[in-house]
């Protein structure tokens, strides 16, 4: 797994006071935002297959 | 026009609105309540002002109260969504049973990790009909148009995708399946395994050349 910007998120926190475990639960985060990131970078077409298929599915045989 | 209020509210990004316009198709929103947050509203208005003036399109014109929350201005940050993707989001997150309509992979995406229910265009034009607002060969020919009439851009192989699956329908009824079109596999693909815990996507993303 990557760790991604924890360095700017450490300065936060010791300026800010936060305690040890909010920033290992908001270093979960952000690396879990990072890593989406990564993943839409890497797999946008075909990401963009797979929600055309849910809009085909959705819009013949969905429910409201 | 009096309003149904027990209709689906639908949070609307600005692609939907422009791309249903120009595909003379946005009256098929107007058994939702279409709600459109301000920066959206903005957004059309400069972009497709028509969009925003059909009267059997009733639109509520949003406006967030509050501040956003810090999650998703992480997560919409992450993902570098815009003002109005943020507002729709922030929306969404006060009437969590509503429909968000985007057509940007990145709105889609945090929207689904989020747990919301998000469809686009396409399932707009092909939701039409199941409910009887237009017949398949009328929606065809709008799937068809979409290069030449609309803005919505999809790759040449994916926009094959829904025609045919449209097809497919009208030849084999409501119980047909729908067709298989393999896409080939992306040159950059750098990440090693992806998989779904607790409804969240999550991926292990390896280092170029490491283990």
């Amino acid at each position: 797994m990557v760790y991604v910007d924890t360095s700017v998120l450490l300065a936060f926190t010791l300026t800010k006071g936060m305690e040890p475990a909010r920033f290992q639960a908001a270093s979960r985060l952000f690396n879990l935002f990072e890593a989406l990131r990564r993943f839409l970078d890497v797999h946008r077409p075909e990401l963009l297959e797979r929600f055309i298929r849910e809009d085909v599915e959705w819009g013949l045989h969905g429910e409201e | 026009m009096e309003k149904n209020k027990t209709a689906t509210i639908a949070v609307c990004d600005a692609g939907p609105l422009i791309h249903l316009d120009e595909l003379d198709s946005l009256d098929l929103l107007a058994d939702f309540q279409v709600w459109i947050p301000d920066a959206v509203w903005k957004e059309v208005q400069h972009h497709r002002p028509t969009a925003l003036q059909r009267p059997r399109v009733p639109c509520e014109h949003r406006v967030v109260s509050g501040p956003i929350a810090p999650t998703l201005l992480a997560l919409s940050r992450a993902l570098a969504l815009d003002a109005g993707e943020i507002e729709a989001l922030a929306i969404m997150a006060s009437v969590p049973q509503a429909l968000f309509l985007t057509d940007d992979a990145a709105a889609r995406l945090a929207a689904e990790q989020l747990g919301y229910r998000v469809h686009g265009s396409i399932g707009i034009l092909l939701r039409a009909i199941r409910r009887g607002q237009l017949t398949a060969t009328e929606v065809l020919a709008r799937l068809q148009a979409i290069p030449q009439r609309s803005s919505l851009h999809i790759a040449f192989t994916i926009s094959l995708f829904a025609p045919l699956a449209l097809v497919a329908f009208q030849r084999d009824g409501p119980g047909g399946g729908c067709p298989q079109l393999r896409l080939p596999p992306h040159p950059a693909t750098r990440v090693g395994k992806a998989h779904r815990l607790r409804g969240s996507l999550l991926c292990r993303v390896t280092h170029p050349g490491g283990a």
